[in-house]
């Protein structure tokens, strides 16, 4: 029972993270390498927050937001001057220098050991100690990222960055700023990232840089790719089928030698189909440039 | 569209159900008193060769204690895949929570589940784990077989006493605990009469070539150059070290044996330091281990967990078992295991890598 809910906690969290990720690549239509490097940034700030200052789970996970906020809206005043595979490069480039960073700087992140005993959250006396807590706290917080998402992808916000990615000059003419609302997205996907970064370090109690490596950044765009990028469901299915799928695969029974590489083909060749077949993922609007 | 993703799902779900079947019927068949042992081992992904060996071993001493009555239990062994990744191993943890005992490889998966270890009280041997500050992340985790610092200990001890005159430079990886531990343990050797190193260079375990950190290591002239370090980068580094031309001495860790075949001349020339390990019981089982020694650790972790189950097989006993556990007979000697689950070795020897890839005894 217990792994079933861990895996509900996943799910929680890799929602907001899709969704997070949905937002400049399914609505701005640039493809960003660096989701794992902020969902990094907000772990490590969160844990590092609640290791050393007892300022509580909502003061620390605000700390983190802000840090990874300024630096999401400081770097996108350089990497949104690209577009396309540039764009792609840039945010490459940063998420190998996040992960460096936190591979390497012992004195605060603990290089490659990480960090450990993060405190688990105490929300206004509720201290979130058991898994069964943990996970009504992510769907709590999964099912608000979903609603603000949703809110937020017909708002006038929404519209104007859909409006930058199908055609950017068109939108320019309506008077539409795409470094302006480009750089919005950017900054609350950012922002988002973080946040799940925060559930992730509070739950696990433990991380290391190995959680946020470029492996992750592409795991993170292949859920919003095979879910479908641009809408509200795509993620959805994109979560269910990419976390459930692999774990399914475990109670197949194949020879336990074999196993673990056998899956990761099982695993590779449908996502291959899935793709040859649904370009636009389970169910996307758009299929990314 | 439609039909092929109906297809896809009910052959999964077939597949899933089926092979579920299958599992259950499989572990039942062993029969009653079952003590579950779960683990996590690299199976796929850049260390997973050191995974399969592990679990080669695990397997091999399974089968000898499940036909062996001396022991009043059977051993269920539900190894799973770990990735060598930390968020993979919390969650294949909430899967083997039942387990009786559990054995874990390498720093991420056994630092990420030391809390719930501690939570739950399941006692752990973490097969390869070369550094301290995870064995003292839980009083659950048992040390599975090399620490870096005593093997770095082994190493200055043999530099104070054969050379105490030369100079000595390191070569080893970067940003991790278990390097940082391992330069601790030799400069603890060489500072006892009053020896330094005298330069440092670092390399990633995912170095293909490491000539440039080499050649500033050369620049500096040592006598000896020690290298510690594992994956490619490790092998670049040995490498790197022959191509440029080193004329010194190199003394490395036990890797260098595993690694010989992708090193020029078999590596011939270079030390290391060695625990010594009789493969005569596992060569019985299976003639394609010789001098493997991941089949090795593998298959000693499961009879020393074996051995702590005599008394019982509820985890705490295990957990008590294992940490009285003193002056066990291995194919590495005779171990013993302390209450903080550090694990005690007979002395290392001092081995020279031969030309045809064989390796001879220089110290003991």
């Amino acid at each position: 029972m217990t792994y079933v809910l861990h895996q509900l906690i996943m799910i929680s969290i890799y929602l907001i993270l899709v969704y997070a990720t949905n937002l400049v690549t399914g609505l701005g239509g640039l493809m960003t390498m660096a989701q794992a490097a902020f969902y990094g940034m907000g772990a490590y700030v969160y844990a590092l927050v609640a290791l050393n200052m007892p300022v509580g789970f909502v003061a620390s996970c605000g700390i983190s937001l802000l840090v990874a906020g300024l630096v999401a809206w400081i770097l996108s005043k350089v990497v949104l001057r690209f577009r396309g595979e540039t764009f792609v490069l840039a945010t490459l480039a940063f998420q190998m220098i996040v992960f460096t960073i936190l591979d390497n700087w012992e004195g605060v992140t603990g290089g490659s050991y990480g960090l450990s005993e993060i405190p688990r959250p105490s929300l206004f006396g509720w201290e979130v100690s058991t898994v069964p807590e943990y996970v009504l706290l992510s769907v709590i917080v999964a099912a608000l990222i979903t609603g603000v998402f949703w809110v937020m992808l017909n708002s006038p916000f929404g519209l104007s960055v859909r409006a930058v990615r199908d055609n950017e000059r068109a939108a320019e003419s309506l008077r539409i700023s795409p470094q302006k609302q480009l750089s919005r997205a950017f900054v609350i996907s950012s922002v988002l990232a973080s946040l799940a970064g925060c559930l992730f370090a509070s739950y696990v109690t433990y991380i290391d840089p190995t959680s946020f490596s470029l492996t992750e950044s592409i795991f993170i765009l292949c859920i919003l790719l095979v879910g479908g990028s641009g809408n509200i469901i795509g993620p959805f299915l994109g979560v269910l089928f990419m976390i459930l799928f692999p774990e399914g695969l475990r109670f197949l029974g194949l020879p336990d030698e074999s196993a673990a590489n056998l899956r990761e083909i099982v695993y590779g060749t449908i996502l291959i189909v899935l793709m040859y077949y649904r370009p636009n993922g389970f169910k996307g609007i758009y299929s990314v440039k | 569209m439609r039909k092929l993703i109906w297809t896809l799902v009910i052959l999964v779900v077939v597949g899933v159900f089926g092979g579920r079947v299958w599992y259950l019927n499989q572990h039942k068949q062993i029969g009653d008193n079952v003590v579950k042992i779960g683990g996590f081992l690299p199976l796929s992904g850049p260390l997973a060769r050191d995974g399969v060996e592990f679990l080669k071993g695990l397997k091999i001493a399974q089968n000898q204690i499940n036909n062996d009555s001396q022991y009043n239990f059977k051993i269920d062994l539900r190894m799973e895949d770990s990735k060598f990744s930390a968020t993979q191993a919390v969650s294949l943890f909430n899967r083997l929570v039942d387990s009786n005992a559990l054995i874990s490889s390498g720093t991420p998966s056994t630092a990420s589940i030391a809390p719930l270890l501690e939570q739950h009280k399941i006692p752990t041997i973490s097969l390869i784990n070369a550094e301290d500050k995870t064995i003292l992340a839980s009083s659950q985790i048992f040390r599975g077989w090399i620490a870096a610092r005593t093997t770095a200990s082994e190493i200055g001890h043999y530099i104070v006493s054969e050379y105490p005159e030369k100079t000595v430079a390191l070569l080893r990886t970067h940003s991790s605990t278990d390097a940082k531990e391992f330069e601790e343990g030799l400069l603890g050797q060489l500072n006892k009469i009053g020896k330094q190193v005298q330069a440092t260079e670092t390399f990633a375990v995912t170095d293909m070539e490491t000539n440039a950190q080499v050649l500033k290591l050369m620049d500096k002239n040592p006598d000896i150059i020690v290298v510690y370090g594992y994956a490619q980068g490790y092998i670049a580094a040995i490498n790197s070290l022959i191509r440029m031309g080193y004329k010194g001495d190199i003394i490395t860790t036990w890797d260098i044996e595993m690694n010989s075949s992708l090193i020029p001349n078999n590596a011939s020339g270079i030390y290391f330091v060695t625990p010594t390990y009789d493969f005569s019981e596992l060569v019985k089982e299976d003639k394609t281990t010789n001098n493997n020694f991941f089949v090795a650790f593998g298959y000693e972790t499961l009879r020393l967990l074996a051995e702590a189950m005599k008394n019982g097989t509820k985890p705490e006993q295990i957990r008590e078992g294992l940490a009285n556990l003193k002056d066990v007979e291995t194919g590495f000697g005779k171990v013993s295991y302390d209450e903080r689950g550090e694990l005690y070795l007979p002395p290392f020897v001092l081995k020279q890598m031969q030309p045809d890839g064989t390796a001879k005894v220089v110290k003991e």
